[in-house]
């Protein structure tokens, strides 16, 4: 998994993504805040929070689905944010997305083939390609039939629309592929299927994903590195299998112990984290986290930790590992 | 150790009629509730889970659903018989129900305090200001701090993990038998759904209710049950104590449930997965319905329905490879 580990495909510098509220006083929410990062070729990245935390807001952020309001996205050497037309049209074949819902985001009224061929039409790749073919391709790739092409989404199972989803994202080859919640709409032998084939098809078509996910133990399953955020900001970031020996920040441990595991090994003591995620509007001072946190000392209420390497590539946001 | 039984549900059938023919959500489904237990149903969607304790309440939209046999005892009454008065005596005092989405199933334009106190007024005939009083406690009871003043706040100005503590409250404000759950904590993220289940588990352990509570999440089972009953299309294919169950699942559908689940553990082998995917409901399988899924499946299995059988004292197998699989009931 860490062979082609050479070239960064994404880069993301000081990336920051705020709402604006309507008025003053419902103030500005801070999606995104000051998030740095670089994804390697052929790597899984994957993000886990709960509701609110900005993952999906980071992902989109990254195929310039949303406009950072300040910072830089480079996508493949490329500095997307400026990019118009012609040129944001060509960016676009590079980074796709994949989404939870697999029933809203594809056209009820189009077929199969209609959905899959609608990529080529936009980009004006009718004459180059021969698209009933590729449309084949894809369809094999995923692991759906030629009789899938004249059914409509309506028609197709849960397992089956994703998998439409995927062959839609991957039509016109791209490198980098956002996968937002995709499997967790559906049933679990179904969502091993898929995750299996998205790891499959990672192999084959040599493809570097984003994963976002609130489920941990998915995330874990197919990342080669995981960030963890809260409130706008990685707590922590480390290679999973740095991550399955230590968790250092007091939130991911929180969120693992939380999850309730299905064989007896895999559940960590369990830790009470009391309350709710504060409004990301009008997010705690000092570390975020502080107002739930366990081990919270006086410092962690003024002074907002940095992002610090505690072992090799493994990242933690928090005063406790400073040295 | 066995308790006395407060639900007895017989050979319980559900139809329901669509334009492209008739489904058989649940087929005769048969199991015991026992007080003070925690009974997990498990299943994927499709499987009947949601039906079958929709069924218990009589809340079965009909059309297009509708008992067709089958009987569901409690305390000695078949509630399929029951008439429309006997079951509102008995939905929200005796047998209650929370569900998925506690936004839909709130009433948007009533204060939260009311809508506890509104099964208090109906239900044990309260005063108002009694009921009120009493609806404040028992969202103290529940764990919403500042339970005064949350009591006169509408449900969109909660949280969704506050939102489900107003509708356990609600539930629970008459001091039911029985709790259904409908998938609870679906909605909620990690760290509030595991506030939830402590919650759930308190209240069991201190009024004595007993709860059904269904999930596709083998995980929060694990965790909270007693008991488990796996479904899979509309049919019961284990029971075991919750305990065994993980430890040593025996229907294949089971095993693949579980071994489908990613877990965290340091080499990461790949997922096993269950070919194939649940069946349309309104294709008629013969034989076993699990068998085109089934890597154990023989011939047997693609002719004649095995039936539940009992492999232990609590735990029973709906699957040839285990005793003979003969007719029993």
């Amino acid at each position: 998994m860490t062979e082609n580990q050479n070239n960064v495909l994404v880069k993301a510098d000081h990336i920051k993504v705020y709402f604006k509220g309507k008025n003053k006083k419902s103030g500005t929410v801070k999606a995104v805040d000051d998030i740095s990062l670089e994804i390697m070729e052929g790597e899984t990245f994957g993000v886990v929070g709960e509701s609110g935390c900005g993952k999906s807001t980071f992902g989109r952020t990254l195929v310039r689905l949303q406009k950072p309001t300040s910072g830089k996205v480079f996508l493949d050497g490329e500095d997307t944010a400026d990019l118009k037309g012609k040129k944001l049209k060509e960016m676009c074949r590079k980074g796709q997305i994949i989404f939870q819902d697999p029933s809203a985001c594809l056209n009820p009224r189009r077929t199969i083939r209609q959905i899959l061929m609608e990529p080529f039409e936009i980009h004006n790749m009718k004459k180059e390609v021969d698209v009933d073919a590729r449309i084949l391709e894809l369809l094999q790739l995923v692991g759906l039939d030629e009789y899938h092409l004249s059914r409509y989404p309506h028609e197709l199972s849960g397992g089956q629309k994703q998998r439409v989803g995927i062959a839609r994202a991957l039509a016109l080859s791209p490198k980098l592929i956002v996968c937002d919640e995709a499997v967790s709409a559906l049933d679990v032998s179904v969502q091993a299927q898929v995750l299996n084939l998205l790891q499959e098809l990672k192999e084959k078509l040599h493809l570097t994903y984003f994963f976002i996910s609130h489920n941990l133990n998915v995330v874990y399953q197919v990342s080669d590195r995981v960030a963890v955020m809260y409130l706008g900001k990685i707590v922590e970031l480390a290679p999973y299998d740095s991550l399955y020996e230590h968790r250092y920040h007091p939130y991911t441990e929180a969120l693992l112990s939380a999850i309730p595991q299905v064989d007896e090994n895999g559940q960590t003591e369990r830790i009470r984290l009391e309350g709710e995620v504060p409004s990301p509007s009008n997010p705690p001072s000092g570390c975020h986290f502080h107002t739930r946190c366990t081990k919270v000392c006086e410092r962690c209420k003024t002074e907002a930790p940095d992002l610090r390497e505690v072992s090799p590539g493994h990242l933690v946001a928090c005063h406790l590992y400073d040295r | 150790m066995q308790a006395e039984k407060v639900l007895e549900i017989r050979d319980l059938c559900v139809d329901f009629k669509t334009a492209e023919g008739v489904v058989h959500a649940i087929n005769h489904l048969s199991y015991d509730l026992h007080k003070g237990e925690k009974l997990g149903i498990v299943g994927e969607s499709g499987s009947g889970k949601s039906v079958s304790s929709l069924g218990i309440m009589q809340l079965i939209p009909n059309p297009p659903g509708q008992i067709v046999g089958g009987s569901i005892l409690y305390r000695g009454k078949d509630l399929v018989k029951a008439t429309e008065k006997d079951m509102q005596g008995i939905r929200g005092n005796e047998i209650s129900m929370i569900f998925q989405e506690p936004m839909t199933s709130l009433n948007p334009i009533i204060k939260c305090g009311r809508q506890i106190a509104e099964a208090l007024i109906l239900h044990r005939g309260m005063k108002k200001k009694d009921a009120m009083e009493e609806a404040v406690r028992m969202m103290q009871a529940v764990g919403i701090a500042n339970p005064e003043a949350r009591a006169n706040e509408y449900p969109h100005q909660m949280s969704g993990g506050m939102r489900q503590r107003v509708m356990i409250a609600a539930a629970l404000a008459c001091q039911p038998q029985i709790l259904i759950a409908d998938e609870p904590t679906t909605a909620l993220d990690v760290t509030i759904q595991a506030q939830i289940l402590d919650l759930i588990k308190d209240l069991n352990e201190q009024m004595g209710a007993s709860v059904i509570f269904i999930t596709h999440d083998l995980g929060v089972v694990r965790q909270l049950c007693d008991t488990v009953i796996v479904m899979y299309t509309g049919k019961i294919v284990e029971q075991a104590p919750v305990q065994e169950l993980f430890t040593e699942p025996k229907h294949p559908y089971t095993i693949g449930l579980l071994n489908a689940i990613p877990k965290i553990t340091k080499d990461r082998p790949p997922l096993e997965t269950i070919e194939g995917m649940v069946p349309n409901p309104l294709e008629r399988i013969e034989g076993c319905s699990f068998w085109p899924r089934c890597p154990y499946a023989t011939e047997r299995c693609k002719k004649e329905i095995p039936s539940m059988t009992d492999i232990s004292d609590t735990r029973k197998v709906r699957c040839f490879r285990y005793g003979d699989g003969q007719e029993t009931a």
